[in-house]
């Protein structure tokens, strides 16, 4: 699949191929603006200037310092949020060689979202502390049972695709059975399960740190892995790449990564489907590229969704999950039909 | 950071708070708190009709209160003027002592407010849902004391703790005692303890009046139920709605085991529950009661045959639970049912 | 497995396919149809005879036709519509998960999976929540229309429109397009904080609550449906043979694909919009009643159709007991019930890759 993807794009040199850094750069600016201006929106305004005098210490103004403290956790998380689940997606795809392939495909997202409600729901006096920590171990575990389910002397793509739709089916019957256990608490399951940024803490931003601090990088030097990964099980093999043995650390690097993402914010669509396709169609195929590409598109996503969510009609705040799936839903749709797979 | 530049301020303020406090009350008034140590504090302990004892009465009158909530224990200084209040039940407490909110989670539907309160209660700022209010409004505020929903707002306790003192009850899943419990412990923090003890002793009044124009053997079961389009749900009677109606010695016919807050109806459940009476609070639009009128079966119905299905309003039955709607629920039952 | 019942058609990733044998042993199929009868009897007995009133079986026969007593008309006006609903909706659903098998020549193709259901859940959700006096018969139509794009998205997605999708592309599409109807719809109700019997009900599915009303709105589509299908069991069988090999055999495969897509939309449509989204019968029924009577359309649809109302009419049942004496939906219960079966059926598929 993507060996077909990569040649479409090699035949195509855009500037960004020639120049991938000086457009990556210009990203990188866009992003760091359109954080600033995320922490100026919302139900009060407040000016750029302030904000950024906010940021770096130099402002006794309270209005200001206000929308740091509790902002900037919040646009911090979009950030890291946003290069987790884009990269957790970038390499999913690149080894399931399938475009349509997201963290959700592998059960991450339904099994952490299972894990979370049920100490939510079945443990009502459990801290709120706890959820985190469940929900990601949640999400590695189901993550884990779809390996162990789809494997037969080897875990092919599509078996684990298959077996990961039907884990999720799964773990999404045991997540209704606990809102049906629980019907008071649905409004509020409902919200975790859809996926925002509300109400998060600095708390959430240094529990989804690490994480990206450690695995991108390592990501992105494996980058080369996944191209060749990409060719297909035999040639891979025959370039001397240990298939199954890489295919399995970058899938645990790729579900650590979404895992920790849903862990702190819920459930947040599209955002690992549509980044790298985004990346890979200004930037090309290759993995050294599009990896830190599709981070970038992941973020500029979800601090859209973020602000779109915080200033469309306050005080009523629309959960930034809900945001990328209206907004990516569509726009997927729109991609795919046009380059036709 | 900049955070240590606001908090100098609030230590600041809430000391020279204190020192005015203290010099006011060192005034005049209070000098019962400074004779006898024991004695004063357990008639004011003594002098909270209704409520619980785990309530910390003794921190009435203190200018640095330690208020027990579900989410832990806060301390107040002073007496709050600007409070934020996150479910409606709260709202009810603060007009319950005469005050009024600066801001509300009302879902953004200002008509959920019953008017029992709607007149007291001014202008105020909407904070959001309830489910989600909006941080940065709040803040905004600039409250000095925010009331929270243990179940629905655990989540940002922390946060809305570092905007200003919070204190968190359970109001979504609360009982008709942990209603009037935690409006006492709402007054304590708002230093209107006497206004709150007054009232509630008008509301024990008041509920004995009620009860007294009930008869006296009333053994008539009567339902209460929540109507929607696709669904019917009754409340035990440990739940709210029930629990002020059994105050006034009205029973409810489920049965007391189910642990459930709520639990499902079905036509044939329904049935087989035989209420005597019903009261029906209906969502807005068709609901499954009007698919249900055209069955025979509900006219099989004890209620129904004694003509004593009630439509009444689930926001003043089952939305805003407090002191004051409870009143209203009990006065509007008792109406109902005996004329009086 | 007997070598002489036929086989579930491997699915292959690649270009060549292999012809499947669609060879029905009788006395199999005589044996399985009796069998289901039986359940459907048993079922139905012991579904009216359930509920927080005891009756006596004896009251039943009374019941159906005249009903004077509380207890007949207990029987009469809400366990027997119970009954019916979960028998009619089970058939809808279990028939259009066989057509779209047929259609998208994949075996994991199933209203669920393919977004057909959230779609038409979504429409209605949204219609509710802006015209709230909406109901009954309107709501179907709507439903139409949400499973139609739906379905026609996912396809689109999938890259078909020329013969064989990859079970696991086409599962991919799908599970895209469910997840942002369902999102969407979930939202949709959380800001309308309404009830939580609403939200179960748009979420999960189930025949709680089913009265007369329900089945008459549901029964001219359901029969149409029903009647379109059987009737296309012929073409669909030259179908599984492969696009070529049906065009060489006269059939406009194009045509019967439209046909058939149509009709899982008219099905799913008003069974959804009348009961919800009842998870997994179109996947689990198709694949069980295969594995016992084979791929012969003619004999596979009917077979299908009381093979979905027992599945329904049982998970009903059984949902009664989850939190006695009170109700859950029934679709928890074929949510669990069939996503360890569907678990089962993704690890089992062949795919050369």
């Amino acid at each position: 699949m993507s060996t077909a993807i990569v040649a479409q794009h090699v035949r195509r040199t855009s500037l960004a191929q020639r120049h991938p850094s000086v457009l990556m750069g210009s990203l990188c600016v866009l992003a760091v603006v359109l954080s600033f201006y995320s922490l100026s929106v919302g139900a009060t305004d407040v000016s750029m200037g302030d904000v950024f005098n906010a940021v770096i210490g130099n402002t006794s103004d309270q209005a200001a310092q206000i929308v740091v403290q509790f902002q900037l956790p919040r646009v911090l998380l979009a950030w890291l949020v946003g290069i987790a689940l884009a990269v957790s997606g970038s390499v999913m795809q690149g080894v399931i060689r399938n475009p349509l392939a997201a963290p959700d495909v592998v059960g991450v997202t339904k099994g952490a979202g299972f894990a979370g409600m049920l100490l939510l729901l079945a443990i009502p006096g459990m801290p709120v502390v706890a959820v985190v920590p469940a929900a990601f171990v949640g999400g590695l575990a189901a993550a884990a049972l779809v390996y162990l389910l789809a494997y037969r002397r080897g875990a092919t793509p599509v078996r684990i695709a298959l077996v990961g739709i039907a884990v999720s089916a799964a773990f999404e019957a045991g997540i209704r059975f606990l809102l049906v256990r629980n019907p008071l608490d649905v409004s509020a399951a409902l919200i975790w399960l859809t996926g925002s940024l509300f109400g998060r803490s600095m708390s959430s931003v240094l529990e989804i740190l690490p994480w990206v601090l450690v695995l991108v990088p390592l990501i992105v030097i494996w980058s080369r892995k996944l191209d060749v990964l990409g060719l297909g099980d035999d040639l891979a093999a025959g370039l001397g790449e240990p298939v199954e043995r890489t295919r399995r650390t970058l899938l645990l690097f790729s579900v650590a990564l979404a895992a920790a993402a849903v862990a702190v914010s819920g459930t947040i669509g599209f955002v690992g489907l549509i980044a790298p396709h985004m990346a890979r169609r200004v930037f090309g195929g290759k993995h050294v590229a599009s990896i830190p590409a599709a981070a970038l598109f992941g973020v500029l996503l979800m601090l859209f969704a973020d602000m779109l969510g915080r200033g469309l009609a306050p005080p009523l705040e629309i959960p930034a999950g809900l945001v990328t799936a209206v907004v990516g839903g569509p726009y997927f749709l729109y991609l795919l039909v046009k380059t036709g797979k | 950071m900049s955070h240590s530049a606001t908090k100098v301020r609030r230590t600041v303020a809430v000391l020279a708070l204190t020192v005015a406090a203290a010099a006011l009350t060192g005034c005049g008034g209070s000098s019962s708190s400074l004779a006898t140590g024991a004695a004063p504090n357990a008639d004011r302990a003594a002098a909270a009709e209704g409520v619980s004892p785990d309530v910390n009465l003794d921190q009435c009158g203190k200018e640095a209160r330690t208020v027990k909530h579900d989410l832990g224990s806060t301390t107040i200084t002073g007496s709050p003027t600007k409070v934020v209040a996150l479910e409606y039940s709260f709202v009810d407490a603060l007009v319950a002592v005469g005050m009024s909110p600066i801001g509300v989670a009302d879902d953004d539907q200002p008509e959920r407010i019953i008017p029992a309160l709607r007149d007291k209660v001014g202008e105020y700022k909407s904070v959001g849902l309830r489910a989600t209010p909006n941080i940065q409004v709040i803040t905004a505020l600039k409250p000095d004391l925010i009331v929270a929903d243990s179940g629905r707002h655990k989540a940002i306790y922390a946060q809305l703790s570092k905007i200003a003192p919070t204190i968190a009850y359970a109001s979504l899943n609360g009982n008709y005692q942990q209603v009037l419990d935690s409006e006492m412990s709402t007054a304590i923090a708002l230093n209107k303890c006497d206004q709150m003890k007054t009232r509630l002793s008008e509301h024990a009044k008041l509920m004995a009046d009620l009860k007294a124009k009930a008869r006296a053997d009333e053994t008539r079961k009567a339902l209460f139920v929540r109507a929607s389009d696709k669904g019917f749900t009754g409340f035990p009677p440990k739940a709210y709605t029930p629990g002020v109606l059994a105050v006034v010695g009205i029973r409810s016919p489920l049965p007391d085991e189910s642990g459930d807050a709520s639990v499902s109806l079905t036509l044939e459940t329904l049935v087989a529950t035989k209420p005597d009476v019903m009261f029906i609070a209906p969502n807005d639009g068709p609901t499954l009661r009007d698919t249900w009128v055209k069955s025979p079966l509900w006219k099989e119905i004890p209620a129904v045959k004694n003509n004593a299905t009630f439509d009444v309003n689930p926001n003043e039955w089952s939305r805003s639970r407090g002191l004051i709607a409870s009143e209203v629920v009990a006065q509007e039952a008792v109406k109902l049912l005996y004329g009086k | 497995m007997t070598s002489s019942v036929g086989t579930v058609p491997k699915p292959v990733e690649d270009v060549t396919h292999k012809r499947p044998r669609i060879v029905t042993n009788k006395q199999r199929v005589t044996w399985v149809t009796l069998a289901l009868l039986v359940l459907v009897v048993a079922g139905v007995l012991w579904g009216l005879s359930i509920g927080s009133q005891q009756i006596p079986l004896s009251r039943v026969p009374g019941a159906i036709f005249k009903a004077d007593q509380p207890d007949e008309l207990i029987i009469q006006s809400i366990r027997m519509p119970r009954v019916v609903l979960a028998l009619c909706v089970g058939a809808a659903l279990a028939v259009a998960g066989a057509l779209m098998q047929a259609v998208a020549a994949n075996p994991l193709a199933a209203p669920e999976i393919m977004g057909v259901n959230a779609g038409a859940v979504f429409v209605v959700v949204l219609a509710i929540t802006v015209v709230p006096s909406l109901s009954g018969a309107p709501t179907i139509l709507l439903a139409f229309g949400g499973a139609a794009v739906a379905g026609v998205s996912v396809m689109l997605l999938a890259g078909s429109g020329g013969g064989r999708v990859s079970p696991v592309r086409l599962a991919l599409a799908g599970v895209t397009a469910s997840s942002l109807l369902i999102s969407l719809t979930q939202v949709l109700i959380i800001f309308d904080e309404n009830s939580a019997d609403s939200v179960l009900f748009w979420l999960v599915g189930g025949v709680n609550f089913a009265g007369w009303s329900d089945i008459r709105n549901l029964l001219p589509w359901l029969v149409l449906g029903l009647i379109g299908a059987f009737a296309m069991a012929r073409p669909l069988n030259l179908l599984a043979l492969g696009d070529d090999m049906a065009r060489g055999l006269g059939q406009n495969v194009e045509r019967t694909r439209m046909y058939g897509s149509a009709l899982v939309i008219v099905l799913c449509g008003a069974a959804v919009s009348v009961a919800g989204p009842v998870a997994f019968i179109g996947l689990i029924v198709p694949h069980i009643i295969r594995r016992l009577v084979g791929s012969s359309y003619t004999v596979l649809l009917p077979l299908c159709a009381v093979g979905g109302g027992v599945l329904v009419l049982y998970a009903d049942i059984a949902s009664r007991y989850v939190k006695p004496p009170f109700e859950v939906p029934a679709g928890v219960v074929t949510a669990l019930i069939g996503a360890p079966i569907f678990v089962y059926l993704a690890r089992r598929q062949k795919v050369t890759s």
